[in-house]
């Protein structure tokens, strides 16, 4: 009795608002939209109205501005790309998280919906006089917001170019942070080990000022004053063992 | 070196100046030039594989470097005013300073916080 009661009212809702009904019919459609197995019929959404001011119809990918992003399907699940978005506004963040999902879609990326991750709240209480040891004191908080958007099954030269799209349009005061991944063959363990370690002298500063500090123990070795302590074929074998470490790191 | 009070010549800091700064500026400058040859001696001297002549050698040299050598004379300043007390680590200002600049939204995203 009470269920029906609810239904009929919800209808009555329905019916006495037509431009909703309208809404939910063009919201339906693009959910159609959404799977790619569906044609694309652009004709379907345009409002074919022309416009005054440049005598052409209203672009179609402009009005899809008034509707909530498009997106493709995920098919392989294959997660190639996590972009981050942080701001202490959530409008700018929202806009360019909004920005690139719908630069995805034009890039045929398959991305997530825009994942909101917990905001991070800084707060510091400071003494509101000079004085020390008055009374009054005052909050203050900073807020940082998140949103992540992941995108699957694309390859990386077209990832690079929806990420250097998106830096290329961003917007003040938001912070972009990109993570890539890629797959690699089961054999990359034993190609790794035919590497010549001398050749990747190149990745010796990944601790940073561990190479500086090398070379200064060696310099420093050299030295007479150190020399003198020390036997010379000892000397060689430090000497030689820290080459080995330097290389290998 | 005529006319300059501290041993080696430094550049001097863009913040806020005054005689504190410029002594806490020297510090970080001469703590930041020997960094390398401080932990290539502390390898040294730490290196049980070495003779204890030369590890005892290192950890003289250690010694008898000046003090302004070292990080842990360096002291947190306020960039806008100079205090040392109450430093706000994030933006490396003082309390009052913080409080100033926090009301007038020149620290961004800080506002006052309620809750």
């Amino acid at each position: 009795m009470l269920r029906s009661s609810i239904t009929r009212s919800a209808r009555c809702f329905a019916t006495s608002r037509p431009s909703l009904r309208g809404a939910v019919k063009t919201v339906e459609n693009l959910a159609v939209k959404d799977t790619t197995t569906v044609p694309y019929e652009p004709k379907v959404l345009s409002r074919e109205e022309v416009l005054d001011t440049t005598k052409t119809p209203f672009p179609i990918n402009v009005e899809l501005n008034y509707h909530a992003p498009l997106r493709h399907e995920v098919r392989y699940g294959d997660k190639v790309a996590e972009i981050q978005f942080r701001a202490y506004d959530f409008e700018n963040l929202e806009f360019l998280a909004d920005f690139a999902q719908r630069a995805a879609y034009y890039l045929d990326i398959p991305v997530s919906g825009v994942i909101p991750l917990p905001t991070r709240r800084e707060r510091w209480t400071v003494i509101r006089a000079p004085f020390v040891h008055a009374k009054s004191k005052e909050n203050f908080l900073r807020l940082t917001h998140k949103r992540v958007l992941k995108a699957y099954d694309a390859t990386p030269e077209v990832i690079d170019l929806w990420i250097s799209y998106i830096a290329k349009h961003s917007n003040a005061g938001v912070g972009i942070k990109v993570q890539t991944f890629q797959r690699e063959s089961v054999e990359l363990v034993q190609e790794l080990d035919k590497i010549d370690l001398g050749k990747i002298e190149q990745f010796n500063g990944s601790v940073e000022g561990q190479a500086a500090v090398s070379k200064r123990v060696q310099e420093l070795l050299n030295d007479p004053v150190f020399k003198r302590h020390i036997p010379e074929e000892k000397l060689e074998a430090h000497d030689a063992k820290e080459q080995i470490e330097e290389k290998q790191k | 070196m005529g006319g300059f009070r501290f041993p080696v010549k430094v550049k001097n800091p863009t913040c806020y100046v005054n005689a504190r700064v410029l002594r806490d500026n020297f510090k970080r400058e001469m703590a930041a030039e020997n960094e390398v040859t401080i932990q290539a001696l502390k390898y040294i001297a730490r290196n049980t594989a070495l003779p204890s002549r030369a590890r005892l050698e290192a950890q003289l040299q250690l010694t008898t470097m000046p003090n302004y050598t070292r990080m842990n004379t360096v002291k947190d300043r306020c960039v806008f005013s100079g205090h040392a007390r109450g430093i706000i680590k994030e933006f490396r200002i003082n309390r009052y300073q913080f409080r100033e600049k926090a009301l007038a939204g020149e620290l961004p995203g800080v506002r006052k916080g309620s809750w």
